[in-house]
């Protein structure tokens, strides 16, 4: 099934050419007449839509929708379920497939892109620098060129921990006399009730991104969360959530909790040591938030396996796990060795002659 | 009467062992006091020169304490004629029947007999190797010393090893085993060459041992250290680039301020003291016995010699 009407196209208001957001600038810049926009002066434009204009929006058995036609140059784009803004293949424009951003799935914020492609497209170049198993090729233009931004969902969870923890925990204290040594060992059950709270714990909302690589860009500056708007994801991909809030709430339950024991025994701090014996500590959700995050990425396939790298749309954190170069490693092995084993052999012929 | 004492008395003669024994000369200034050797013989060792039996130095056996009966000394003459024609040093056997206490009286006794007597006379070390077996009943003691570039065969390690070896076989006085073992070994370890420890070491003028500490290549330290070192480096670089760590902890999104305990109790339970003495730190000196592979006393023989002895 086809729909023309919910696929959305950012136009320039003065000429009508496809108009991207820059992050740099925090503004969206025709390429063609080289006006700038403000969100207040696109929102006037028809081709933006706010928020509350979004949660109005009815919600359509999206599933179902899979083929869009460019409002640009009438050809089909094909998009999966979850995705959001994608580009037309034929003539590059950004396609936001708004319905998919409306009724339950309208993000509450985003933090727009602030770092642009090219600062993506220096970190991914410089993440192989120093690292000496990284195959030569990796980094190659091609490679380069894949990076793309894509605003990822993410539920941001504001969490209560509560109840109780026992703890066993000893004091030390050493002491001498001239000719004997003591240690004298104090045994204690320290017993702590109380809570604690956590603010926006992200949990990436989307399978198609692995939680580790997700928790590694963070953390996020929430300061830069502003109120969703189709306009921001002009030059973007987007995806929607397909992790339910329930189910992601599990990771920043289990995170919450962690940090909740670690903070029962900050609050220890004048025992040697000390282990949790027993813990009755509850989670409550005080508040949930679905905001979409800026993160560039790219994923590079080396000998049959792919390798994703993102970095942090916002703060410029990279990372990603790197290729091992086998051959590299053997070799890099093999000086290591070779210069060790004769270096040793050196020192201790110096030092024979020295003595 | 006379017949049935002369029968019994050969067929004594015929089933004892036979005995040979040692023929001994005069030192004189004439003859230099029978030393030949490089040693110069002033006030300082004549003492020790005179009390050194003089004997003929083609001879290698010396059974002075009557130890070995003829057919085991001819099985060691020859043992003793392989062993210089296959290596080029002077090997003598000695036993006395000395009552010694002091090992170093023993190693005195062997030690000139060896030095003055000309042995290893055609060799510019005067290398040989000298068996002793003081046989006494109340100090037995058997040694080895080695002279001249025997020293260098025969380090303090392996002199050990023989006579660990044949400690058993002298106990019990079963010479020839012991002295065959001895053989073996000695023929063993000259096959061996001169150990690594020693390879830098000559002897000099006089016979002494120089010791010079030979540089050992530490293969084996080197491939363990080189091993660690290069696996720990692998290990460093590959989790360089493993970039992805799952976050476990929510720390950054904690609200420190919102921290509240309305229970913070500490029970204490028991407490437990132990004690144990200190080390004083002061460091005593340790003194160890080791045979020196060079020795020379004042007048003992002037030559260097190496080895030792085991009572027994």
């Amino acid at each position: 099934m086809r729909n023309k009407s919910n696929v959305l196209d950012n136009k320039c208001p003065s000429c009508g050419a496809p108009i991207k957001y820059i992050p740099s600038l925090n503004k969206w810049k025709c390429e063609y007449c080289n006006s700038e926009f403000t969100l207040e002066e696109m929102q006037k434009h028809n081709n933006a839509s706010s928020l509350e204009n979004n949660k109005k929006e009815i919600e359509d058995n999206f599933t179902d929708y899979v083929t869009y036609t460019c409002q640009d140059c009438g050809a089909e784009i094909v998009a999966d379920s979850e995705t959001a803004a994608t580009f037309c293949v034929y003539c590059g424009n950004t396609a936001i497939l708004k319905n998919k951003l409306s009724g339950k799935f309208a993000p509450e914020s985003i933090i727009p892109f602030k770092k642009e492609k090219k600062d993506a497209e220096i970190a991914f170049t410089n993440v192989a620098k120093g690292k000496l198993f990284v195959p030569s090729d990796f980094t190659k233009k091609e490679n380069i060129e894949k990076i793309k931004g894509i605003y990822i969902p993410f539920w941001l969870y504001d969490i209560e921990v509560f109840g109780n923890v026992e703890c066993s925990a000893t004091k030390v204290k050493h002491w001498s006399t001239s000719r004997i040594s003591y240690t004298k060992t104090d045994y204690y059950k320290l017993y702590r009730s109380g809570s604690m709270k956590f603010f926006k714990v992200p949990v990436d909302g989307s399978k198609r991104f692995g939680n580790d690589i997700m928790s590694s860009i963070e953390p996020f500056e929430y300061n830069d969360l502003v109120k969703y708007n189709h306009a921001y994801l002009s030059g973007f991909f987007a995806e929607r959530y397909d992790v339910s809030s329930e189910e992601a709430f599990s990771d920043a339950r289990n995170r919450a909790l962690e940090s909740g024991k670690k903070a029962v025994l900050d609050d220890c701090k004048e025992f040697s040591s000390k282990t949790i014996t027993n813990n009755n500590l509850n989670t409550s959700i005080i508040d949930k938030h679905y905001v979409l995050l800026p993160v560039w990425m790219v994923n590079v396939k080396y000998k049959k396996r792919n390798y994703l790298f993102a970095m942090n749309g916002q703060t410029g954190e990279f990372i990603g796990n790197l290729p091992l170069d086998k051959k590299k490693v053997f070799l890099w092995a093999l000086f290591v060795f070779s210069i060790v084993f004769v270096g040793i052999i050196i020192i201790s012929y110096i030092t024979f002659l020295g003595e | 009467m006379k017949k049935i004492y002369f029968i019994i008395l050969c067929f004594i003669a015929f089933i004892l062992p036979v005995k040979a024994f040692v023929t001994t000369y005069d030192r004189t200034a004439d003859n230099n006091y029978g030393v030949n050797k490089k040693w110069e013989i002033n006030e300082s060792n004549i003492n020790n020169v005179l009390r050194t039996p003089l004997v003929d130095s083609d001879d290698r056996i010396y059974d002075f304490a009557n130890i070995l009966n003829d057919n085991e000394i001819k099985e060691l003459n020859d043992l003793i004629e392989e062993y210089e024609e296959e290596t080029g040093f002077t090997f003598v056997f000695l036993s006395a029947d000395n009552f010694y206490t002091s090992d170093i009286d023993n190693e005195d006794y062997a030690v000139d007999f060896y030095d003055y007597n000309d042995f290893g006379i055609d060799d510019e070390y005067y290398s040989g190797i000298i068996l002793y077996r003081n046989a006494n009943i109340s100090t037995p003691y058997y040694a080895i010393y080695t002279f001249g570039e025997t020293q260098l065969y025969y380090d303090d390690e392996r002199l050990n090893d023989i006579l660990d070896t044949i400690y058993n076989d002298f106990y019990n006085k079963d010479y020839m085993n012991g002295i065959y073992t001895l053989f073996d070994m000695i023929n063993m370890y000259y096959k061996k060459g001169i150990p690594k420890e020693l390879s830098e070491s000559y002897i000099d003028e006089n016979g002494f041992l120089i010791y010079k500490k030979a540089f050992i290549i530490p293969w084996g330290t080197a491939f363990i250290l080189a091993y660690i070192v290069t696996a720990i480096f692998i290990a460093y670089n590959i989790i360089r680039q493993k970039m992805v760590v799952k976050a476990k902890d929510a720390n950054e999104y904690l609200n420190y301020s919102s921290i509240h305990f309305s229970v913070r109790e500490n029970r204490f339970i028991n407490s437990h003291t132990t004690s144990h003495y200190r080390n004083s730190g002061s460091s005593s000196s340790s003194s160890r016995s080791s045979r020196s592979s060079s020795r020379s006393r004042s007048g003992s023989s002037r030559g260097g010699h190496g080895g030792g002895g085991r009572r027994g």
